[in-house]
């Protein structure tokens, strides 16, 4: 980084910040995987075909899976944005992902706030097909407090072979685990940009009604 | 010892013109002290990319020249540039509007701080590696699309120069063409943005080898983002004051 740093001097747009925590794991192979990334591309030129939510809406990648725990993209808003190329391979450490994901929206807060960059609630949106293999329950917590202080929502949703009880001890009771239908991960990432697209042109505080869930099972 | 970067880039409205950057900057730097100049050339003067480069090439000049450095000599040294863009518009048989261009000169060492500035654009002071401090506004015409020029008739009653005693340590000084006002300066609070200025002072001063950093921050004014936030040229010329020695010159 070098003067690239000066980037809330550039564009001090308000920031509506999300963090994609994906699964990233073996049994992601084939299909879901591919899906997934023509899901996050789709999300890319969603948001993007709009110039304010362009400015606005930032996303953060942590995988886990393929490569253990890695921080795929730091916050970046979708006019700088290059969607990656997910692969899969090994484990699932469910907890170590959430745990960076919460820690590096604590950090991209606190670089707001020294800025003077105003902020939407955060939101972290978890995807998974599968099972932690890590210590999960002390992430639990940690999303659950932050819910609670209304410093982030927080999204769980399942592709078919996830654990859906442990999926229910992380997310909040008020917004429990969602089951994706088969794979129907471009609904997905169509409603998840028409949702922070809406967001990003609200009033910060403003309460927002997100699009109706069509790509879940009810 | 002073570290400086700058860059003129053309801004995208120009670009598709098929017209080049009208906007040139020089600085040279003597002992402690810094000076830059930034100079504008008007978008619809036919000759205003050579007037902003006779401008700053000029008024450096002259500035390496005196014995002393106050408000009298960086005066002295707009007129010169003056004289030099009137002259050249003579010698070519041309208009002085169609040299119009507008200048910024900024002195800088740890016991003055002198600007003389005609036109938009602007410059800016860090303190102590945090307060930014800003050391001339933009002066607008009545309105948007009018701004003073350094050839013009009533320059001398356009000219404003500004004279400080430094109230801290000079860590920065920054000078920008009106492309990049809207990131550098709040127009409500007639402030410059320490979110835009602090990184960038930051990066220049923490990089610990002593690089060349024109093509960074060339970089840096090209991305889109920035490009696009203004239709003009975009020039911005970075100083920071570290603790050592050396002695530069350069003329864009």
């Amino acid at each position: 980084m070098g003067f690239e740093k000066a980037e809330f001097g550039v564009n001090p747009e308000p920031r509506c910040p999300c963090v994609l925590v994906l699964d990233t794991s073996g049994s992601m192979g084939g299909a879901p995987i591919t899906e997934l990334n023509a899901g996050i591309a789709e999300f890319h030129r969603a948001v993007s075909s709009d110039d304010l939510a362009a400015k606005r809406v930032e996303i953060a990648i942590v995988t886990f899976g393929d490569g253990g725990v890695q921080l795929v993209q730091d916050f970046v808003t979708m006019d700088c944005f290059r969607p990656p190329q997910l692969t899969e391979g090994g484990l699932t450490p469910m907890g170590e992902a959430l745990r960076l994901a919460l820690s590096k929206l604590a950090e991209r807060k606190a670089a707001y706030q020294q800025a003077g960059i105003d902020y939407y609630r955060p939101w972290v949106f978890l995807i998974t097909d599968g099972v932690p293999t890590d210590e999960w329950q002390s992430a639990a917590s940690m999303v659950r407090a932050a819910e609670a202080g209304k410093n982030l929502s927080f999204f769980a949703v399942a592709v078919q072979g996830a654990d859906i009880a442990v999926l229910s001890q992380i997310a909040p009771p008020q917004r429990p685990p969602l089951a994706l239908q088969g794979l129907r991960f471009a609904d997905l990432f169509q409603w998840l940009s028409r949702s922070l697209g809406k967001v990003s042109q609200s009033k910060v505080d403003e309460q927002v009604s997100l699009p109706p869930v069509g790509w879940a099972v009810v | 010892m002073w570290r400086v970067v700058g860059e003129s880039v053309p801004g995208p409205a120009h670009f598709r013109a098929g017209m080049t950057c009208q906007d040139t900057f020089a600085w040279s730097v003597m002992g402690d002290t810094l000076c830059v100049a930034v100079s504008d050339g008007a978008g619809s003067a036919t000759f205003s990319a050579v007037g902003s480069l006779l401008a700053c090439r000029t008024a450096i000049e002259f500035l390496e020249q005196v014995e002393v450095l106050d408000s009298a000599s960086v005066t002295d040294a707009v007129w010169a540039a003056r004289r030099a863009v009137l002259q050249e518009a003579q010698a070519n048989g041309k208009s002085a509007r169609e040299f119009a261009c507008t200048l910024i000169l900024v002195v800088a060492n740890a016991r003055k701080l002198l600007c003389a500035h005609i036109g938009d654009g602007g410059a800016v002071v860090e303190y102590d590696k945090g307060e930014i401090q800003v050391l001339s506004f933009p002066r607008k015409g009545r309105y948007a699309n009018e701004t003073d020029f350094l050839t013009d008739e009533e320059a001398a009653r356009t000219l404003l120069v500004t004279s400080l005693t430094p109230k801290h340590a000079v860590t920065g000084v920054a000078a920008f063409s009106d492309g990049c006002e809207r990131q550098c300066l709040d127009f409500k609070t007639r402030s410059a943005f320490p979110r835009f200025f602090a990184p960038l002072f930051q990066h220049l001063r923490e990089s610990t080898e002593n690089r060349c950093f024109d093509a960074e921050l060339q970089a840096f004014l090209e991305a889109e983002r920035f490009a696009k936030a203004s239709d003009d040229d975009k020039t911005l010329v970075l100083g920071v004051y570290l603790e050592t020695k050396a002695s530069n010159h350069s003329v864009s």
